[in-house]
């Protein structure tokens, strides 16, 4: 049966492939849906993620024939190339400079269960890599330096502008970041306040002292509610990064540890 | 008065005898057999192994810890076990051989009301040829399982410091020796050490670095892999690992077997049944672990270690040895009480437990070799698995036969490790992971077996202050300081 192709920018072909545990119908029936989807698409490889379906198997054109590969494994690599690739995930015309092992050897089970290997070189070992990574969530962006990865990514956003936005399931600015800027604005403030014994009267000193008093007091208020703010934020995004509790503690911490500072050099320096 | 022996001294067998002891009191006696006078916060021998820290600051003397906690120490090694007792007594008893205090040599049957095997693995270097003997250690490689291997190790490597300054070029194989060898992610941390240390020093360009391991891809680790969260996405540590080894300039050679060594060379089997060679200069190989080959006597004298003990060494506990198949592996299959099935005040704790399985995926060659990390058992879940074994025991103790044990199984425990790439705070960059469970439970979380909401990574400086910060805390915890009962394992 013919499957949907997932295609940019749909983010599934980052999911993880699962080893295939058990070879049995099941197993034939999705080799034969990646067939079907694979010739549709007249393509010269997939991957069952390419249909949506996150488990480690491989159909691949070599000359006439097709090899399946299941749980197939990268084991030993020769040389290196750079070449231009093309990969049918991404739109058409979309390519990205990288580099591919030249000879690779890779061990893979059949449809049995049979452990097997391959030798490759060239465009099949190519070919091979490409989709391996897909097993692993892997496409060509990964293999690219941050900079190109960067320019590779603005390419397609513009390409596909209003449609995708990278990193839409978390936010690209957090609400919570806003209190932290508050308390640390009104900190630099009261700090900038250090120079007034310089050049005011004592009245003007008198009158910073009670504003600085002021700011000191609102920045606490600003900390318990960016740390309160921030926990539920971690609850809603909790996929976004993995130690967004251990952070916020310690932002909290260390804005605390500042505004203790601050607050010793306004009693100390500044009060008249 | 009841008596508990602990066999090792290691996280395991520490934690176990030192919560016993604190849950028990004066009113009862824990013993600790060990062959070693000195504890060793294993994670730290990485730094050891190049120089960045002294031997002395891994380890610690025992004698005086135990002391304090009032446990009587043994310095001696387990022989044989009698779990029945013997013609003379129905009392079970353990034999050991001291290795120090004075009576090195001497023999001695240690009597007990329950016992908890913690003794660690052997390492098997007489597995590979060349790897090493019955002996220990051969004299082609090094290695950083303990902390007087890892200060050898350090001392071939300023060799080799020397040579590159000379002009001498120098190749680096760091890895496995064997094709069931657990551990990746020490060598995997090893590897990485080295290569900055190499940077530092300023000969980076004067060495080829080349990884070797029985892992079948980058990354395995040992437990099937791991995942990073970016993006929402979980992100493999294949990916990870293959860029981290292009961007640092190391190649790889993985499914594995080393099958020999000899001077300034490897002789290795890969998983497609192909033979290879790799030449070295500095070669740290893992070895494989085995029991420590206890063995067991019931009270006629006859031998009865197949019962106690499985083919491997390590003791049979409530685990379904009777899996199967790879696709037949369940999360269950685990133990949850480390209780052996025939003698029940008998436990064991950490590495000396048999698993029922690997838990990475089993490949053989078309030789019939098989190569593929065994299930690793780091400080955490032996430090959570020996408190749980201990609790157990006192409540045994104090509650009677029929009180319920403590359960801490592997399918439902989460491991934390940190793969540091130096040392220094302010400079390299580590790698600070998580993995829930650590046996991947493929029920409850189909496809890949874990919860992706426990399971992540982050690289970055701050993972080398994490591994500072461990470094002192276990080393504090185990030393029995004021509140050591509230660190967690």
């Amino acid at each position: 049966m013919i499957k949907e192709l997932i295609t940019y920018p749909d983010e599934r072909i980052r999911y993880i492939s699962a080893d295939i545990r058990k070879f049995d119908d099941e197993l034939f029936e999705l080799l034969e849906n990646m067939r079907d989807t694979m010739e549709h698409h007249e393509l010269n490889a997939i991957s069952a993620i390419q249909i949506a379906m996150p488990y480690s198997a491989i159909l691949i054109k070599d000359d006439e024939r097709i090899i399946e590969l299941i749980n197939a494994r990268l084991i030993s690599t020769d040389g290196s190339e750079e070449i231009d690739e093309v990969n049918p995930y991404f739109p058409k015309g979309f390519s990205a400079k990288i580099k591919r092992y030249g000879k690779i050897k890779i061990v893979f089970e059949n449809r049995y269960g049979e452990l097997q290997h391959l030798d490759a070189e060239g465009e099949l070992s190519q070919r091979l890599q490409r989709q391996i990574d897909f097993l692993f969530g892997g496409t060509l962006l990964d293999k690219l330096g941050k900079n190109e990865r960067k320019e590779a990514e603005n390419i397609l956003v513009s390409q596909h502008e209003g449609v995708y936005d990278f990193g839409a399931s978390c936010p690209r600015v957090f609400i919570r970041d806003y209190f932290k800027k508050g308390a640390k604005y009104l900190m630099g403030i009261v700090l900038l306040s250090f120079i007034a014994p310089f050049v005011v009267s004592p009245e003007v000193r008198e009158m910073i002292f009670t504003i600085d008093k002021i700011a000191l007091a609102l920045v606490p208020v600003l900390m318990v509610i960016y740390f309160l703010y921030a926990q539920h934020e971690a609850k809603i995004y909790k996929q976004c990064t993995s130690c967004q509790i251990g952070n916020i503690i310690g932002t909290t911490a260390i804005m605390a540890v500042q505004l203790l500072i601050v607050s010793l050099g306004v009693f100390l320096w500044i009060a008249p | 008065m009841a008596r508990v022996v602990v066999l090792g001294g290691g996280v395991a067998g520490h934690t176990a005898a030192t919560f016993a002891a604190d849950w028990l009191g004066k009113d009862h006696e824990v013993v600790v057999v060990t062959p070693n006078s000195k504890w060793n916060w294993i994670p730290s021998n990485i730094w050891v192994g190049v120089g960045q820290m002294s031997k002395e600051e891994v380890t610690f003397e025992l004698a005086p810890v135990y002391a304090k906690a009032g446990i009587t120490y043994k310095q001696a090694k387990a022989v044989s076990l009698n779990p029945e007792g013997s013609t003379n007594s129905d009392k079970p008893f353990v034999t050991i051989e001291y290795t120090g205090q004075g009576k090195a040599g001497q023999s001695e049957e240690v009597t007990y009301d329950y016992l908890i095997n913690a003794t660690g693995p052997k390492l098997n270097f007489a597995a590979t040829p060349g790897l090493g003997d019955a002996n220990g250690m051969g004299e082609f490689t090094v290695s950083v399982c303990t902390a007087d291997h890892a200060d050898h190790a350090a001392h071939e490597f300023a060799k080799c410091i020397e040579k590159m300054k000379k002009g001498e070029r120098q190749k680096f194989l760091i890895g496995t020796g064997h094709g069931m060898c657990t551990c990746q992610g020490a060598a995997f941390e090893y590897i990485f050490n080295i290569e900055h240390e190499l940077r530092k020093a300023g000969v980076r360009d004067m060495a080829d670095l080349q990884w070797i391991s029985n892992e079948s891809f980058l990354g395995d680790f040992g437990i099937g892999g791991l995942h990073m969260k970016r993006g929402g996405y979980a992100a493999s540590s294949r990916l990870f690992a293959e860029s981290l080894y292009s961007e640092r300039g190391v190649k790889w050679l993985i499914g594995a077997h080393v099958n020999k060594v000899e001077k300034g060379k490897v002789s290795y089997e890969l998983l497609d049944g192909s033979m290879g060679e790799e030449s070295f200069d500095f070669a740290m190989l893992i070895p494989p672990f085995a029991g420590v080959g206890l063995k067991a006597y019931d009270k006629a004298g006859e031998d009865i270690t197949a019962t106690v003990f499985a083919p491997n060494g390590f003791m049979k506990v409530d685990a379904n040895y009777n899996a199967g198949a790879y696709e037949n592996w369940k999360a269950s299959d685990w133990p949850r009480t480390y209780q052996n099935p025939t003698y029940k005040n008998l436990f064991a704790a950490g590495i000396a437990f048999a698993p029922p399985h690997p838990i990475s995926k089993p490949m053989t060659t078309p030789n019939g070799t098989q190569i593929f990390p065994t299930p690793p058992r780091t400080g955490m879940p032996s430090g959570i698995i020996g408190k749980a074994v201990a609790h157990s025991v006192c409540d045994l103790i104090k509650k009677g036969p029929n009180a319920h044990l403590h359960e801490a199984s592997m399918a439902e425990m989460g491991a934390a490790c940190v793969a540091s790439a130096g040392k220094g705070l302010f400079d390299g960059t580590a790698a600070a992971l998580t993995v829930y469970p650590v046996v991947p439970d493929f029920e409850k979380y189909p496809g890949i077996g874990r919860d992706l909401d426990y399971t992540f990574g982050e690289i970055g400086l701050a993972g080398h202050w994490i591994k500072h910060i461990l470094h002192h805390m276990f080393i504090y915890k185990a030393k029995l300081n004021p509140g050591w009962t509230l660190i967690p394992e």
